[in-house]
């Protein structure tokens, strides 16, 4: 039984890859050259090629279904808001908390991601139900 | 200026599953939350047809309702709509939605917000 403000339990990805970039890139159809070329994602300003947003977002997604078994709950609402750049290198650990629970049970959830200095780089929130 | 592009998907296959899994290293769920992820061509499309110089471009927020799971072997329509586009401060923002429906049946709703930095460049 969740209770207000119990937090989640953490779950740590491994560290964020060129390969695991490129890989994203090819599953998830995003042609954007800043995650996967050098040269491009320094002319943009940045020391190196990006992570994907939605790689992050991903990694949210799984560390909610790691707390909340998609065989007991369903999730109806994920949403997540990109604040800090990611790259190859960065390790992010998910973290979340219950911010509300309503009286038909349904939970928000609150989420986001750091980076291996304690940075906040996504933020988002999660509203799931028993089922 | 096009305010709405739709296709017709494949059907989702197991592989695609197992492949999307793979690259966003998901172990904790049989079927990824953002696996709708793959259906952002028509986002790109918009962006291009905005003449958005890609260094500039910056996804800030991601939002998916879910109204039914979607299985493998479903074949979505993919009907992506523009819902904001404007100039603040110097920067433009740009919404887009996109709906999946699956023998009519609408199954997820997405929104992708964009920031584009210098906007003035690519008018």
């Amino acid at each position: 039984m969740w209770e207000l403000k119990q937090r989640l339990s953490p779950l740590v990805k491994p560290a964020l890859t060129e390969e695991l970039l490129s890989l994203y890139a090819s599953a998830s159809g995003d042609p954007n050259p800043i995650h996967l070329d050098p040269q491009f994602a320094r002319e943009a300003g940045f020391p190196s090629v990006i992570a994907h947003g939605m790689l992050s977002m991903a990694f949210i997604a799984d560390g909610l279904c790691a707390n909340f078994s998609e065989n007991k709950y369903k999730v109806e609402k994920l949403s997540t808001r990109f604040k800090k750049v990611t790259f190859p290198g960065d390790v992010l650990t998910v973290q979340g908390e219950i911010k509300k629970i309503q009286p038909d049970g349904r939970l928000l959830i609150s989420l986001w991601t750091e980076n291996q200095k304690g940075e906040i780089t996504s933020t988002g929130e999660a509203e799931v139900y028993s089922i | 200026m096009k305010e709405k592009i739709e296709f017709q998907a494949e059907p989702i296959t197991t592989k695609d599953i197992e492949l999307f899994s793979s690259a966003t290293l998901s172990q904790h769920s049989s079927f990824p939350l953002t696996f709708p992820t793959r259906y952002r061509k028509a986002e790109f499309e918009f962006l291009i047809l905005l003449n958005i110089n890609m260094r500039n471009l910056l996804h800030t927020e991601q939002e998916y309702s879910y109204q039914s799971p979607l299985v493998v072997g479903d074949k979505p329509l993919v009907v992506s709509q523009l819902k904001e586009n404007k100039e603040r401060r110097g920067m433009r923002f740009i919404t887009i939605e996109t709906q999946l429906i699956c023998n009519g049946e609408k199954k997820v709703t997405s929104e992708s917000t964009f920031v584009v930095r210098e906007a003035a460049e690519k008018e």
